[in-house]
């Protein structure tokens, strides 16, 4: 075997080699893709059941929607719920996520959002931020618009 | 002689590179079926979820607060009442008694590929049986606070507490390749009884 054929063998198994890597890395992708789908699944089912838990709160006047409080009533969503974070940890499904949320006002749309305190606000606009490390490549975001109504506590 | 080795050698090499190439398309097929599979199954997981929130979200309409809403509270069964008749899709003047629960009937057709839930109202509800491919079901209960009452609660004065159910859930199917392992699915979600907490005194 000649130089130039020693050459030639060699940019063969370089060739070869690259394309099993790229088929390789391709089908790692692949799986995790899937496991990423199935933490997505789950970060969104914490996302949902956080806001329906602050609905609930709202709903059983353990949370109050204004923010014209006095001593020893409960809690207002804003200061429950304002850059505040936690950590879930979920034993069955293997996953320990951390929740983060933001609180604003905003109109019925959950457009022109303001974190100044008006009276007369009538939505609220929470959004849970769910990201888990190590885990998916994106954090779930979920908002939803709490609009004031007779059933909660209002002062 | 040396021209004969070196076809050789190049039909040799050919056959080689044919084969590795046959493998990878099979490869390709074999994870491109797996990934399409995949991703059915976790449609079907998140449909599920949606639609035993939404359920467990109506017991106990216009239930009394100091009523017992949920009747019975096992880590395999949960059943409660409400006056929202879900076969008829509106209110009625008697409470209705609704469970859920996973088919007990392993001779069943589901039975190799998992169970369905069974979702019954005096009989099974048809249209909420489509959750289907479950290898594991259970419940877990909460109070108002946020606070593990148990797994099984057979005493009625405690099952009033319960504001909130963790529904844990393993999902099982068999993927397209019959020698593959089987594809699982765990999801953990936590379902409030808003009618409760709608009735609930501070």
């Amino acid at each position: 075997m000649n130089f130039m054929e020693m050459v030639l063998a060699l940019f063969a198994i370089v060739m070869f080699t690259t394309i099993s890597l790229v088929y390789n890395r391709s089908m790692w992708n692949q799986a995790e893709n899937l496991d990423n789908i199935a933490k997505v699944i789950q970060a969104t089912q914490v996302a949902h059941s956080k806001l329906d838990e602050i609905d609930a709160r709202l709903l059983s006047q353990m949370l109050s929607f204004s923010e014209n409080q006095s001593s020893g009533t409960p809690l207002t969503v804003r200061q429950a719920y304002d850059n505040v974070t936690e950590t879930i940890d979920l034993t069955y499904a293997g996953y320990v996520f951390t929740v983060s949320y933001n609180h604003e006002y905003c109109d019925s749309l959950g457009l022109n959002p303001n974190e100044t305190y008006n009276p007369d606000a009538k939505f609220i606009k929470v959004t849970a931020t769910v990201a888990s490390n190590p885990g998916m490549s994106h954090p779930v975001f979920i908002s939803r618009v709490y609009t004031k109504t007779n059933f909660y506590l209002d002062y | 002689m040396s021209v004969l080795i070196d076809l050789l050698g190049a039909l040799m090499i050919a056959t080689m590179l044919l084969l590795m190439m046959i493998t990878f398309q099979l490869q390709l097929r074999d994870t491109a079926d797996r990934t399409i599979f995949a991703a059915q199954m976790m449609t079907h997981v998140q449909r599920a979820c949606h639609d035993l929130n939404g359920i467990i979200a109506l017991a106990g309409i216009k239930m009394p607060t100091d009523s017992v809403t949920v009747v019975t509270a096992d880590s395999t069964v949960f059943a409660f009442r409400t006056f929202w008749d879900f076969t008829d899709n509106c209110m009625t003047l008697n409470a209705n008694t609704l469970s859920m629960e996973l088919e007990a009937d392993s001779t069943s057709m589901y039975a190799p590929t998992g169970f369905k839930l069974n979702i019954i109202q005096s009989a099974p509800i048809l249209e909420l049986q489509s959750i289907l491919w479950l290898e594991n079901l259970s419940f877990s209960y909460y109070d108002i606070n946020n606070v593990f009452l148990g797994k099984q609660i057979p005493d009625a004065e405690t099952r009033k507490k319960i504001y909130s159910v963790d529904v844990n859930m393993t999902f099982r199917r068999d993927p397209p390749d019959i020698r593959a392992v089987p594809l699982r699915t765990r999801v953990q979600l936590r379902c409030h009884l808003m009618n409760r907490y709608l009735t609930y005194i501070p």
